[in-house]
């Protein structure tokens, strides 16, 4: 049992736990709403559709476009309320069940990614609770005010703040689970690249970019005799062992905070260079794999890092956190106990009316409902948490909400996801012979259409075609 | 680091079996659902699996599916499948997605009032070479699918 306590148990700096959790959520947000809507209107067409399980198919409701909008659009609100006013275990679970049966309800969504953030989002159900003051202290401890010596140059003056602490440890299993999960995921990617195509090197230069890009190190291999079929052999069979070593310095990373030796430490900054180059090198070679990639990266740097490094990076939250949380120290814990549960519905109400904007706002089928249903939700917590006495714990969830719902919308309006949706959808709907439903939908995606990427023409053919 | 201040631990986890319990569950479906595709015959289906840039995703496929009427047994015509689902559904098809495969099938003998449905796929692998020609036959009155020509 020893080993199974030093792997799941051992504590980590907090530091690690919150970047990666806040983060994460926040890129969970930004994914749903800016890349997995474009892609909505596949869903419900004819009523055909296969779930990714047999059970669902049973159970759940057959997937429209709607459906699927708004189920993303909840999960995103969701996610960044949690991001920004503090993640409990019970939304988090909710978050989970949310996110998962956005990609399971059919296998028109078959990324592998979507599946693997749902392990995620489980782990983090069990991650250590942490606000920003629980990894950085606040308010800042005041800077000494030491008397000018003259006589010292200024780069000599004592420092204004003592030295930074040694970064606080925090358990959770949840953090562990996930470097373990991590490690199991690299282990079956370098398995997975054992066939005989792959080492040959034929697959790696089939994907996208890859010849072009790599293409500086294919000619200084030529430099030294080495065969362009061989080197793409050589690149290929090279991701095996780099995916492997990977894993294993996630496993040695849950450990590295908390050993007195500094070979764990050494092991994950070494797993943080191979993995850096492994990510980055995908993201080269512009492979369409959604924001895998960056997942990554944020899992390597969370992980892999030395802490005191993802303790400095950790700052970039905590601080503006903290001094956020300070500056509304009047609503979410005032010092006086008068009227806390009027001003706890007040804020509800607000924030309900907020959503009920941007759901009508967003132009995007689903959204008014899901915007809705969000609002129901929230209605029933904050009744909830006044009915037992604790209107003031529900209020960051509030704040988080509201400020999600504006980013929402400021999200989707400044990316392409409807100009993506509509489009696709006129396509589609072209291509199978509803020209009238076709012609609505480009013309409504005409007002997000990026600038030269006008549908005009398809809408004029249309037009003359629906007149005849 | 090992001596740095801890936060307070988290409450209401559970008794360590039950964590315990349910790391090991976790564990167990993170490892398993791969395994089934390595251990089990899911040769195309690859979800759950992590075989990110595989080669079989890479073969250049194409399918094709024809049925025979009721009233005229024998003949088979081709389904304009693209005019049918949405295009999504036929990158599936042509990866072979077998739960798709069936439900397409299943539902062009409802629909069609088709007798037999048959599905044909022919793929070029990485290296340019052509992999034999796979085909899928339903019968519609039973709505059994086997693997083989009409």
């Amino acid at each position: 049992m020893k080993l199974w306590d030093r792997l799941f148990y051992a504590p980590s700096a907090g530091a690690r736990a919150y970047l990666f959790s806040r983060v994460f959520l926040v890129m969970v947000a930004l994914d749903a709403w800016t890349l997995m809507i474009g892609h909505a209107g596949r869903y419900g067409v004819d009523g055909f559709n296969v779930a990714h399980f047999g059970w669902l198919d049973a159970i759940a409701p057959a997937p429209t476009a709607a459906l699927y909008v708004g189920v993303l659009l909840a999960t995103g609100i969701l996610a960044l309320a949690l991001a920004l006013g503090g993640t409990r275990r019970s939304a988090l679970l909710a978050l989970f069940l949310l996110y998962s049966f956005s990609w399971a309800m059919s296998m028109l969504d078959s990324y592998q990614h979507h599946y693997f953030v749902s392990s995620v989002l489980l782990c983090l159900v069990f991650f250590p609770e942490l606000r920003a003051r629980d990894v950085h202290a606040w308010p800042l401890p005041p800077a000494a005010a030491p008397a000018r010596d003259a006589r010292t140059k200024p780069q000599e003056q004592p420092s204004a703040r003592p030295p930074r602490p040694a970064p606080r440890l925090a358990r959770g299993f949840g953090f562990n689970l996930l470097g373990i999960t991590a490690a199991i995921l690299y282990t079956y990617t370098s398995i997975a690249k054992l066939d005989a195509q792959w080492r040959d090197g034929h697959t790696i230069t089939r994907i996208s970019a890859a010849k072009r890009v790599f293409a500086p190190l294919e000619q200084l291999a030529a430099g030294f005799g080495i065969g362009e079929d061989t080197f793409w052999s050589l690149f290929a069979t090279s991701v095996i062992p780099i995916e492997f070593t990977i894993a294993l310095t996630y496993l040695v990373s849950v450990r590295a905070d908390s050993a007195r030796s500094p070979w764990p430490k050494r092991i994950a900054l070494a797993g943080w260079l191979l993995a850096m180059q492994l990510h980055l090198g995908a993201e080269a070679m512009e492979l369409e794999i959604g924001w895998f990639s960056y997942y990554m990266i944020l899992f390597a740097c969370a992980f892999l890092l030395p802490a005191r490094v993802v303790d400095s990076l950790a700052l970039l939250l905590t601080r503006p956190a903290n001094f956020v949380s300070s500056q509304l120290s009047d609503i979410l814990a005032p010092p006086q106990a008068a009227r806390i549960v009027e001003v706890t519905l007040a804020l509800t109400a607000a924030v309900i009316v907020m959503l009920g904007a941007v759901g009508k706002q967003v132009d995007l089928p689903g959204a008014l409902p899901a915007c809705l249903s969000v609002a129901g939700v929230l209605a029933l917590a904050a009744v909830l948490s006044a009915v037992r006495g604790r209107a003031l714990e529900v209020r960051p969830l509030l704040l988080g909400t509201g400020a999600a719902a504006a980013l929402m919308w400021l999200s989707i309006a400044t990316s392409e996801a409807r100009w993506d949706f509509y489009r696709f959808l006129g396509g589609d709907l072209r291509r199978r012979g509803e020209p009238a439903a076709a012609l609505e939908a480009y013309e409504r995606g005409e007002r997000y259409a990026p600038k030269g990427q006008s549908r005009r023409e398809q809408i004029e053919e249309l037009r003359r075609e629906l007149a005849k | 680091m090992a001596d740095a201040p801890e936060t307070p631990p988290n409450a209401g986890i559970g008794s360590r079996r039950l964590t315990n319990t349910f790391i090991a569950a976790f564990l167990l479906f993170q490892v398993a659902m791969p395994l089934r595709y390595y251990l089990g015959d899911r040769g195309y289906d690859e979800r759950f699996s992590w075989r990110m840039f595989s080669t079989l995703r890479m073969q250049q496929c194409e399918m094709q599916i024809s049925e025979a009427l009721s009233a005229e047994r024998s003949a088979f015509r081709e389904v304009q499948v693209r005019r049918d689902i949405q295009v999504a559904w036929v990158n599936l098809l042509e990866r072979v997605r077998m739960p798709v495969v069936e439900k397409y099938l299943a539902r062009r003998c409802e629909r069609q009032n088709a007798s037999r449905v048959s599905y044909t796929r022919r793929c070029i692998d990485t290296d340019g070479s052509a992999l034999p020609v796979q085909t899928w036959l339903m019968d519609c009155a039973s709505h059994t699918l086997r693997e083989g020509p009409p």
